[in-house]
């Protein structure tokens, strides 16, 4: 099924995006996939947006800064580690596109602007984008795997950039602040009554922060657009690729189908889904050391009905997570089973990284 | 050894408003739609609001629609929007008009970005407005995942401060009231028996009893799993044979589960000293049927025996 190996994608891809629901362990499998392809001789870095100390402590980190930091592993490809810092990048990119220092500052200080990177939808995501570009033009790295904050919606993520213009291209607040408003006087109008109203509702000091916000952006969008055009074009480019990790549980899997649609609609494609999290198989590996044949009838009958309601679950979970795939046309399907003790260290993680990276 | 004794979801629900939250795929869901089968099991008038619908709550909706137990006293299941609440609450203010064009003109997303917690705010006040009303016995909110409880909670008091006047900082007050009365409002943490959500659950708690509101009424550990038991010595016999057949090693896999989820177990009791812990059985199947939520039986720690 699969047209190119796990390892060969990681060689050719410079990008590779993990997403997929809550809780299906996207963190681990970023930082395994690493390590994995440090040890391949990639020179690689895992950039993670949220939260970051669960990839620090799992990559023996105290903490990963906005900064790529190098953990040592001795590998054939050396490995970094980034954290998204959504507010830095952001500031970076106003100190980019403004005119002058007044105006970053006016922006910087403004409460709209400060609470625009974390409470506009997709902005986190955006801003990740943007730094994965950043990153993408980094010499130090041939490959980026980044991992992507749980979102209920995958169209956060895709339609992060559209949103950003469409919130700095607001009409209403275009149309206050603009010297020729005279000319718009019936729109102008209408539009004032309605600050008026907000006003009333919100009190007037957010109001005028608001349109003092709009007033302070002038002239940057069209910066802002054609960058936001760029980022989406990295993300569409031949260089970009996806792996959708989900969990074989029924409302996990039936959340993965539907993000894995709304990927594909949007245009791109799944290199590979990985199925994180199986029941293991007990079958085919036969060593009956005689000690089974000791036991009195009634631990027989307690460990034969446990395998067979966990073959009955690994059986259920298979078939559920192959129907998704088909679904999904995905390029091959990664099936990675629970060892039953979590994964604590570096080494459990390449442990975990062979597993994926020999699968085809 | 873990101790615990015979409980029910109704323990989660104690206050008429119960908030749910916890990390995304911890069964946040699971738990609120369970709870609110037991209370209207317990012939309670029951309505769940969630922000988004979840696989679960839309097949629970579907499904108890079509049961004849539930007839009389069937839970209500309401999606709670932000922008539609706004909609209503301007409406019912006399401004009918502007509701829709604010949100067209994208007016809505910026004054919401200008002011963080709004929508949160907006969906409190429609809470508190159904436990005014007194039509329900009991309001289970189905909250979005841990990164925007905060927002969610600290949405009254954080608005106090930024809108002297208005509408909107009578709502806040209001809000406010609610969520700081321990006889009518509570939170439910959901958590599973796993590094990751524990240490968040842990954290979580802490943030909130800083945020001085709400009150943690009950931490919910979903999918405890549990070994079969085995006899002393048929335990130590496959533990240490090294057999590899089927049965030992399904055996075992089972057990370095319940390994793990007891070490963090322990954790959670230790973390959280003052919180009442139920568990939830781990069922092994990957999909849960209404009739399986109604089963569930919770089980409650028993505090002073595993502290010390």
């Amino acid at each position: 099924m699969s047209k190119e190996s796990v390892l060969n994608i990681l060689q050719t891809k410079s990008v590779v995006i993990l997403t997929g629901p809550g809780g299906v362990g996207k963190t681990s499998c970023a930082a395994s996939i690493a390590i994995g392809a440090a040890l391949s001789g990639i020179n690689t870095a895992v950039v993670t947006i949220d939260p970051a100390k669960r990839l620090a402590n799992a990559l023996g980190l105290e903490t990963i800064g906005n900064d790529p930091v190098e953990i040592p592993m001795g590998s054939a490809g050396s490995l970094h580690a980034v954290m998204l810092d959504a507010d830095a990048t952001f500031d970076a990119l106003i100190r980019k596109y403004a005119k002058s220092e007044e105006q970053v500052e006016a922006i910087l200080a403004n409460k709209v602007y400060q609470n625009l990177t974390q409470y506009l939808s997709g902005i986190q995501e955006y801003m990740a984008m943007e730094k994965i570009f950043e990153l993408h033009n980094d010499p130090r790295f041939d490959l980026l795997i980044v991992d992507t904050p749980p979102s209920a919606n995958a169209l956060d993520f895709l339609d992060a950039p559209r949103r950003l213009v469409s919130f700095l291209d607001n009409k209403v607040f275009r149309i206050i602040m603009s010297p020729s408003s005279s000319f718009l006087k019936p729109i102008s109008f209408a539009t004032r009554a309605v600050l008026k109203t907000i006003s009333k509702v919100v009190g007037a000091e957010i109001v005028d922060e608001a349109v003092a916000f709009f007033k302070d952006f002038e002239g940057m969008e069209d910066g802002f657009r054609a960058r936001a055009s760029e980022v989406g074009d990295l993300l569409k480019s031949e260089k970009t690729t996806f792996f959708l990790v989900t969990s074989p549980r029924t409302n996990t899997i039936i959340d993965t189908k539907d993000f894995g649609e709304k990927l594909l609609k949007y245009g791109f494609s799944i290199a590979r889904i990985i199925s994180n999290r199986e029941v293991p198989p007990f079958i085919g590996d036969d060593h009956n050391s005689g000690v089974l044949d000791d036991l009195v009838p009634s631990d027989l009958d307690i460990l034969s009905e446990n395998l067979t309601k966990i073959e009955l679950l690994r059986s259920v979970e298979q078939k559920d997570i192959d129907d998704m795939a088909l679904g999904l046309k995905a390029d091959g399907l990664i099936h990675v089973a629970d060892n039953g003790n979590g994964l604590s260290s570096i080494e459990d993680l390449a442990h975990l990284a062979s597993s994926i990276i020999s699968s085809n | 050894m873990i101790e615990s004794r015979e409980s029910s979801l109704l323990e989660a629900t104690s206050q008429q408003v119960t908030i749910v939250a916890g990390k995304g795929g911890v069964g946040k869901s699971t738990v609120s739609v369970a709870s609110a089968l037991a209370n209207a099991r317990a012939g309670r008038s029951v309505i769940l609001l969630s922000t988004d619908i979840s696989t679960i709550t839309a097949r629970a909706e579907r499904e108890v629609a079509a049961r004849d137990e539930y007839a009389a006293n069937s839970p209500v299941f309401q999606l709670l929007r932000a922008e539609e609440i706004l909609i209503e609450y301007l409406e019912t203010h006399g401004l009918a008009s502007l509701g829709k064009r604010l949100i067209s003109t994208g007016v809505v997303s910026v004054i919401a970005t200008a002011v963080p917690g709004i929508r949160e705010l907006l969906i409190l006040a429609k809470i508190k407005q159904l436990a005014q009303s007194g039509d329900y016995d009991r309001i289970i909110f189905d909250a979005p995942a841990s990164g925007h409880l905060m927002t969610l909670l600290s949405s009254p008091t954080g608005l106090k401060d930024i809108a002297k006047v208005g509408l909107l900082k009578n709502q806040s007050d209001d809000v406010e009231e609610l969520l700081n009365d321990r006889s009518r409002s509570g939170l439910t943490i959901v958590t599973l028996p796993e590094e990751t959500p524990v240490t968040e659950s842990i954290e979580t708690i802490s943030k909130i009893r800083e945020l001085k509101s709400i009150a943690v009424n009950a931490l919910v550990v979903n999918q405890r799993i549990s070994a079969p038991k085995l006899s002393p010595a048929g335990h130590s016999a496959i533990c240490d044979s090294g057999d590899t057949s089927p049965s030992a090693r399904a055996y075992e896999y089972v057990t370095a589960r319940e390994r793990v989820a007891d070490a963090e177990m322990q954790r959670l009791i230790h973390g959280i000293t003052d919180v009442e812990i139920l568990e939830l059985p781990y069922l092994f199947q990957s999909d849960l049927s209404i009739t399986d939520l109604e089963e569930l039986k919770a089980r409650k720690i028993i505090r002073g025996v595993n502290q010390r």
